[in-house]
């Protein structure tokens, strides 16, 4: 199989490869972070995420690919 | 009447030690085809001071091919192994020749592990000389004292510094030329190009730990949190009040702070001093120095030792590559104070420091029983300095009087103010007494806070209080000092060898800028180490290697065992390889496709919205510009102008006047970031006007020199 982002190989039977495996498994575990430091929509979330400088490159590229 | 000749590492130590040991102090250069040597004159003895340039000798696989495993070398003249060098063979044949009729041989090159081996090898291969018989020149300053004391009282060759160095050259050839050959083969074998991918000892397990961070970055999310900011007032002067939680989970908890504070004031609670003394800093070693020079000037470690050992080699400081922070009782720091005093630079500092009684300077912890910390010889330069030089000697120099300074002494001050169940803090700082940071301005420096003479029971309106959106951030990307530091405290390398890794992570295409981002060539052959053959990143491997090669060093193993053990380890890992030769191929084609794919590739057309613009080279011109994909099938005819001159890098992100494309061009030392649309751009038309306005001055120069 290759990644759906980039076109790595992965593991078996898994969509991303182990980089935006992890930054896909980052993104969701952070949403519960932010829902219970103030209310978000899971799309308000994915817009700001992408939007700051601090946010990681593998991060946003499995935004861009989440928006698509 | 004896005819004694004295190896020296380079030209310029060896004019400053004939120099000083010619009792005319004006010693004969004579020329020898391209090569030369120093002729002088010493207690009736002829003194013929030679130089090398570095090594003279490389090692060289003693069985012919470019394949793996090869495990056996030999010692052979440099220009055998590197084609290009035009210089070695000159010099092995002058000292060959001059060796002939030599009644006694004295090294005197650099006294460290590489200066040891450097003696040793030309001793041994171009002079055909008894190493047992010869002797060994000791010194840290090409200073005339101390050239004259280390000839008049020489020692004999430090042979377990010899080993070191000898088996420190032959696992770093061992594992870096038959891994490199591995895996560039291993391409070879799979697509038919040849690239060379190259991992060593060292560079294997540096570039695991900076892929780490970069990782650890490229997967970061932030998260929110809060802070509050408030502004107080007393007695009509405004005060910044730092909130007591400096994080604050939740925007609710955030809001009801503010709404609590707002309007109201806070009562002086407690008033807290305190005085704290800060010792002088310690004496430079070379690290210490690297990582003060990157931080005042934004010099990389390799740059630093470089200009460092230009001024070495011009008797201006003691040399460079040593790991003390200690200044030897056996060094004159008076006079050196007294010559620094004469210089109307350093005189008044000088002056003052000379006036103290008993001159003990402050020491460091870390030892190095070959050179003193790096100090200043206190001579003068006998040739303009470049003005990189004259920031690293003035670094140097105000260092050294720092240390004979005494503690500085700083009060800090927190005032605890409390507002309903809130707690805030005023913090003001001030120092009582500056001590050794007189004498190590400007790079030294504190900012003060003054805050007003305020007691315990009074009230501070507290006029501001702003909720304050904050993020979380990653871990902070390495710079090549504080990579370099790592690499120190991981025992990684030594210290000459460690800011030439740093820099080899780049020149090698693993890291994309100086703040380490890995590229996708990087992980590529990180992901196929990492699973085909883990031992060439594990720090805990190369560094069982580097104590054993500090055992050599210290008497305590001996050469051949480490080299045996080295060599068992690297066949079983290549034996390991070559079975997954195929594999590890193929991972590493894919990478450099995506590596090179990665270069040329800047990002959506923006005419057709279809193609990709990606960098040409113009077969007809040889110039490089922007075009489409889709223009081969002739849907899209976008090009943008390129500046011809640079490595071009694509960036993530589009130009704040126009939304194009940005790159970054890095051409020597400078390196900027433009457009595709920088010839139109609207936001870029001053820079255009300046490099016209460049070129035209250059042009107009040129125009005059004719």
């Amino acid at each position: 199989m290759e990644c759906i982002v980039c076109g790595k190989e992965t593991e078996e039977e898994k969509k991303y490869c182990k980089y935006h495996g992890e930054a896909h498994s980052k993104l969701y575990e952070t949403y519960e972070r932010w829902r219970e430091a103030r209310p978000i929509s899971w799309k308000e979330y994915l817009d700001e995420v992408y939007e700051r400088d601090e946010t990681g490159k593998w991060v946003r590229e499995i935004i861009d690919h989440i928006m698509q | 009447m004896s005819k004694i000749m004295i190896i020296t590492e380079k030209p310029t130590a060896a004019k400053k030690i004939a120099e000083a040991l010619d009792e005319k102090g004006s010693p004969k250069e004579v020329q020898k085809r391209k090569a030369s040597y120093f002729e002088c004159s010493r207690n009736n003895d002829i003194l013929i001071v030679v130089y090398a340039l570095g090594h003279l000798f490389e090692l060289k696989q003693t069985e012919p091919g470019w394949k793996y495993p090869r495990l056996d070398t030999e010692w052979v003249p440099k220009y055998e192994v590197i084609k290009k060098d035009k210089s070695s063979k000159p010099l092995i044949n002058l000292m060959n020749k001059l060796a002939k009729d030599i009644d006694q041989f004295i090294v005197a090159t650099d006294y460290d592990i590489e200066g040891s081996l450097i003696g040793y090898l030309s001793l041994v291969y171009a002079c055909n000389a008894e190493p047992n018989k010869a002797t060994r020149m000791i010194f840290s300053t090409l200073t005339k004292k101390d050239i004259v004391e280390s000839y008049e009282s020489p020692s004999s060759l430090d042979f377990p510094m010899i080993d070191a160095g000898q088996v420190r050259h032959e696992v770093d050839w061992l594992y870096g030329i038959n891994l490199t050959r591995a895996l560039t083969l291993s391409v070879k074998n799979v697509a038919g190009w040849f690239k060379i991918i190259s991992t060593g000892r060292v560079q294997g397990p540096t570039l695991s730990f900076v892929a780490k961070r970069d990782y650890d970055i490229n997967v970061y999310v932030p998260t929110p949190f809060w802070g509050i900011k408030i502004i107080g007032e007393y007695e009509g002067t405004k005060l910044e009040i730092e909130f007591e939680k400096k994080k604050i989970e939740t925007l609710l908890d955030a809001d009801n702070i503010v709404k609590d504070l707002r309007n109201t004031s806070a009562t002086i609670k407690a008033i807290n001093r305190r005085k704290r003394t800060q010792s002088p800093p310690s004496p430079f070693n070379l690290s210490g120095l690297q990582s003060e020079a990157y931080r005042h000037f934004g010099f990389k470690p390799s740059r630093t030792l470089a200009l460092a050992q230009k001024l070495y080699l011009d008797a201006l400081i003691s040399y460079p590559r040593t790991s003390s922070q200690k200044i030897p009782e056996s060094i004159d720091v008076k006079q050196i104070l007294k010559n620094l005093e004469t210089r109307k630079k350093y005189s008044a500092e000088a002056k003052q420091i000379l006036k103290i009684e008993k001159l003990i300077p402050k020491q460091g912890e870390k030892t190095d029983p070959a050179h003193p910390a790096i100090h200043p010889t206190g001579n003068k330069p006998t040739r303009r300095l470049t003005p990189s030089e004259n920031k690293l000697y003035d670094l140097i120099v105000r260092r050294f009087f720092a240390l004979f300074g005494e503690p500085a002494v700083k009060e800090s001050i927190r005032a605890d103010l409390v507002s309903g169940k809130h707690k805030m803090y005023l913090r003001g700082l001030r120092i009582i007494e500056y001590g050794w940071m007189r004498y190590y301005k400007p790079y030294a420096y504190t900012k003060e806070k003054e805050i007003p003479s305020i007691i315990e029971g009074e009230s501070l309106s507290l006029t501001s209080i702003e909720r304050e959106d904050k993020f979380t951030s990653p871990p902070a990307r390495y710079n090549p000092s504080s990579l370099l530091k790592v690499l120190e405290r991981k025992n990684l390398g030594t210290k000459s060898t460690r800011s030439g890794i740093v820099d080899s992570l780049r020149s090698r295409g693993y890291t994309l800028n100086d703040t380490f981002e890995i590229s996708t060539l990087g992980y590529a052959t990180l992901d196929t180490l990492e699973t085909y053959v883990p031992r060439v990143l594990s720090i805990e491997f190369t560094r069982h290697l580097e104590e054993e090669m500090g055992q050599i060093q210290d008497g305590a193993q001996r050469r051949e065992e480490v080299l045996a053990e080295a060599k068992r380890d690297l066949l079983t890992l290549l034996k390991t390889f070559k079975e997954q030769e195929k594999e590890i191929g193929q991972a590493l084609v894919a990478g450099l496709q995506r590596y090179w794919k990665a270069k040329e590739e800047l990002g959506p057309c923006p005419a057709c919205e279809d193609g990709t613009l990606i960098i040409i080279k113009s077969p007809k011109t040889g110039k490089r510009f922007v075009g489409c994909t889709n223009y081969r099938e002739k849907k899209c005819e976008q090009t943008f102008a390129l500046p011809q001159k640079g490595i071009i890098t694509p960036l993530e992100k589009e130009c704040p006047h126009c939304g194009h494309i940005m790159f970054q061009v890095r051409s020597g030392r400078r390196k900027w970031e433009t457009c595709v649309n920088w010839t139109e751009c609207p936001g870029r038309q001053e820079d255009i006007q300046e490099l016209e306005k460049r070129r035209k001055q250059r042009s107009e120069k040129k125009e005059d020199k004719k």
